[in-house]
């Protein structure tokens, strides 16, 4: 008699718990400002939209650092503390876009805690790779650079 | 209503044995101490580089507001780090195995939570995750396990000797959670594109651009050459398309499930090898699900097998000298 309680108590509470982890599902589809916060439940759309038909490219991109004695490092995840995919989201992408707010920012949280040598460039330097019919093409694209001036005093802040 | 409640039980709570749950709970915990740990460097690089977090994950922000002060600080996750192994090794073993379970995964979850919780998030630990937390709510320990050997010793001294492995209602639903886990997530992947992408999706151009994104960028050569191949690319969109949209079936049409799980792991090994994406904890728990869910599929192929080879072995011996 006990253990039939207890069984069907049981049986209760992980049905309880499956229908919730389900239903929470639906939180990060339909409320959009903790879409991106409520690991592990995630919102799954990966990879949705679809491309025209056209020439098949991709764009290699490499940002670099300059220091005032001239020396160089590349701005990846070990010089900064971020995954590459939230260096691209915060900064690469809108440097592309022609967003000198993103290189003010990006120089501005690399020198936070560097004392000597600071940062005094940004620079971005691209590929374009292109597949056409004889193999694959590779363009340079126009050098992005940002170094700070005077009017620019008030540029850079830390997400 | 009863009828209702009838097959929902019928569905979660089956009587079986406690060996595929135990089975399970073995692969699930050596990948995921052996292989997906995270990285206890990248932990403390990012704590050392970052004075604040830039999107803190919910369960992250449960913990600043429960636990005061220095939590997020190397020391602190240096000894998460290491308690989060012991568990696994007790969990792996079966010793205490409920308690370990659930230390390893919350000590999992935090982790993985933290490392997101700097504006950067992927979808390839969640599920098994959920599936990790699921084993530590179930009889995860009655068989194959250090718990188990104690409680048959136990069982001895007091004149009790069952012979008989156990049979309960409560042991295949963390497996059966995992299934409608993957089914809905692969379902919503699939709608997605066909929702926002439409059937233009599968045009071949759109495998193309993202697999030699992704290729170029992770230097991956199978996957540059792929980019190239604009028929097979329409292929493998169609392929991707009824996959992900009709993973679901398996859950209604059992027979059906192992070729589901065959090619759920052909299908995310080949998105590793041709664009990076690295869901090995998906390709765990659809082999899982595929040696645990479906015995009677193994059952058949192994009784076959060998009937083939004791048929040949007779064939073999009547042959004339």
């Amino acid at each position: 008699m006990e253990e039939g309680f207890f069984t069907r108590h049981r049986r209760t509470l992980i049905s309880s718990g499956i229908l919730l982890v389900v239903a929470l599902h639906a939180v990060p589809v339909v409320y959009q400002p903790e879409r991106a916060t409520l690991w592990p439940i995630l919102h799954w759309a990966m990879y949705k939209d679809s491309k025209p038909a056209g020439p098949v490219t991709t764009a290699i991109r490499e940002t670099v650092a300059v220091s005032a004695s001239g020396k160089r490092e590349v701005v990846d995840p070990h010089l900064t503390g971020l995954s590459s995919f939230t260096l691209a989201k915060l900064y690469f992408r809108p440097m592309v876009a022609g967003d000198r707010d993103a290189s003010a920012n990006l120089l501005a949280r690399l020198n936070e805690e560097r004392k000597a040598d600071p940062f005094v460039e940004i620079r971005m330097e691209s590929t374009l790779y292109t597949i056409t019919d004889s193999g694959i093409v590779k363009v340079d694209l126009p050098l992005i650079s940002y170094r700070p001036e005077p009017s620019d005093s008030n540029r850079g802040s830390k997400p | 209503m009863r009828r209702w409640i009838d097959r929902w039980n019928a569905y979660w709570f089956p009587e079986s044995t406690t060996v595929p749950l135990a089975l399970a709970r073995i692969i699930a915990v050596a990948a995921q101490l052996f292989w997906f740990l995270p990285s206890l460097e990248e932990q403390i690089h990012r704590l050392q580089r970052n004075s604040e977090f830039i999107e803190p994950q919910l369960l992250i922000r449960a913990i600043s507001a429960v636990v005061p002060g220095e939590f997020f600080s190397p020391p602190v996750f240096t000894a998460l780090y290491w308690i989060t192994v012991g568990a696994g090794v007790l969990a792996l073993i079966g010793l205490f195995t409920r308690v370990s379970l659930f230390v390893l995964a919350l000590g999992i979850w935090i982790q993985i939570a933290h490392l997101y919780s700097y504006g950067d998030r992927h979808h390839t630990q969640a599920v098994f995750c959920l599936f990790l937390m699921a084993l530590a709510f179930a009889p995860s320990g009655r068989s194959l396990s250090v718990d188990a050997l104690i409680r048959r010793r136990h069982a001895r001294r007091s004149g009790k000797t069952g012979a008989e492995p156990e049979r309960i209602d409560t042991a295949l639903w963390p497996l059966k959670f995992a299934h409608v886990l993957l089914a809905m997530t692969y379902f919503s992947t699939g709608a997605s594109k066909l929702i926002f992408g439409g059937l233009q999706w599968m045009n071949g151009y759109t495998l193309q651009k993202y697999t030699f994104s992704d290729a170029m960028h992770r230097e991956i050569p199978l996957g540059i050459w792929l980019a190239q191949q604009h028929t097979l690319a329409v292929f493998l969109s169609i392929f991707t398309i009824l996959f992900e949209t009709f993973f679901f079936l398996s859950l209604f049409f059992p027979r059906l499930a192992p070729f589901f799980f065959i090619a759920g792991i052909g299908f995310q090994t080949g998105l590793y090898l041709t664009g990076g994406h690295d869901f090995f904890q998906h390709i765990t728990l659809l082999f899982i699900l595929l040696i645990t869910l479906t015995p009677e599929y193994w059952r058949v192929r192994v009784r076959r097998f060998f009937e083939g080879f004791r048929w040949g072995r007779q064939e073999q011996a009547r042959q004339p000298l």
